[in-house]
């Protein structure tokens, strides 16, 4: 599939030192991905390892029927999302240097979509961002086929 | 010293990537609401994906991606078999007053790692992938010229002839537009 894209990068959270993006929103019939960005402030120095590899199983679902493994204390970005289970994807090269790639089973219904963070081990308390769905669901009808199926119907 | 003893720590030396070899950290991208569709075959296909802009350049990935037919089929160089096929896949940016970039290495200037090169100046930071695909990150340092924009790809070893596909850059233009910085001045 070639993906549909979201026209929108989200600031989710930032601080004095760091902040966090949501970034690249690739959207599929199926679901969409995005990268979790970490933009540190000039001046703050970048950990050996990354983040990246010290939030190996970070991520969590708000949903009470979909929770996925996490880690805790988790020392990197904790996104939340509702009704919807998340899973962490390795690093796309260059793509998120500090943070991850995350693909979302799934399309959310129509209405806003919030993507939750928090990082305490950088100070980064529980922030938030709402994304229209509408340019998620939009995106997905612009996805297309790379080579369509030959199987009869 | 002893061969065993270990340095004495040093503080960072507040090295940072030329502005002209990385696109800025501190700015929230525009992005450039399109993927494209550079080549297809029968048997694989080249996307120029992800496009964000910034108002020193253009941030972008290559992906080359096989039909769900070949995955079974090998991908090495069988004189080289320790080199990718997707290795040898080239990108060619033309601009509109007729400059072009590449992503051929033998065209870079010989100092483009100290010395801030002319724009446009296209630099890729970052490749990898598997049977299932290759995806390298692109960089180019200069936004394009007002006018058509074409990225061209040629794959000699997945016998690809030279296809392309043009947009108008005025998209690229207006996406730089719309990046902001992360930590506003003041």
């Amino acid at each position: 599939m070639v993906p549909g894209v979201v026209p929108v990068a989200l600031l989710v959270a930032r601080t004095d030192t760091h902040a966090v993006l949501i970034d690249n929103l690739l959207v599929y019939p199926t679901g969409f991905d995005f990268d979790l960005a970490v933009r540190r402030h000039p001046g703050q120095p970048r950990r050996h390892g990354g983040t990246c590899g010290r939030t190996s199983s970070a991520w969590r679902s708000a949903s009470p029927t979909a929770a996925a493994p996490t880690t805790a204390p988790a020392p990197g970005p904790t996104p939340t999302t509702t009704g919807r289970l998340t899973r962490r994807c390795s690093t796309r090269a260059s793509a998120a240097p500090d943070g991850g790639h995350v693909w979302l089973w799934g399309l959310p219904p129509p209405g806003p979509i919030t993507f939750a963070c928090h990082w305490p081990a950088e100070q980064i308390p529980p922030s938030q961002a709402a994304l229209d769905a509408g340019l998620v669901l939009a995106a997905a009808a612009r996805a297309q086929t790379l080579w369509p199926d030959p199987s009869p119907p | 010293m002893s061969f065993f003893a270990m340095p004495a720590w040093q503080p960072p030396t507040g090295y940072r990537i030329p502005a002209w070899l990385r696109p800025p950290e501190t700015m929230v991208p525009g992005i450039v609401p399109i993927e494209l569709v550079a080549a297809r075959t029968g048997t694989h296909a080249v996307l120029v994906t992800d496009l964000r802009a910034y108002p020193t350049g253009l941030e972008f990935a290559l992906t080359a991606r096989p039909h769900p037919d070949q995955l079974q089929q090998p991908h090495h160089d069988p004189e080289r078999p320790h080199r990718h096929l997707f290795r040898d896949l080239w990108l060619e940016l033309r601009f509109a007053d007729g400059q072009t970039v590449s992503t051929d290495p033998r065209r870079w200037p010989r100092t483009f790692e100290t010395h801030q090169p002319d724009p446009p100046f296209l630099y890729y930071h970052g490749a990898g992938g598997s049977e299932r695909g290759w995806r390298s990150a692109h960089w180019l340092w200069g936004l394009p010229p007002p006018g058509p924009l074409a990225f061209v790809c040629h794959w000699p070893a997945g016998q690809n002839p030279s296809s392309g596909i043009e947009i108008d850059a005025r998209l690229v233009l207006e996406a730089a537009g719309r990046a902001v910085p992360v930590w506003p001045a003041g």
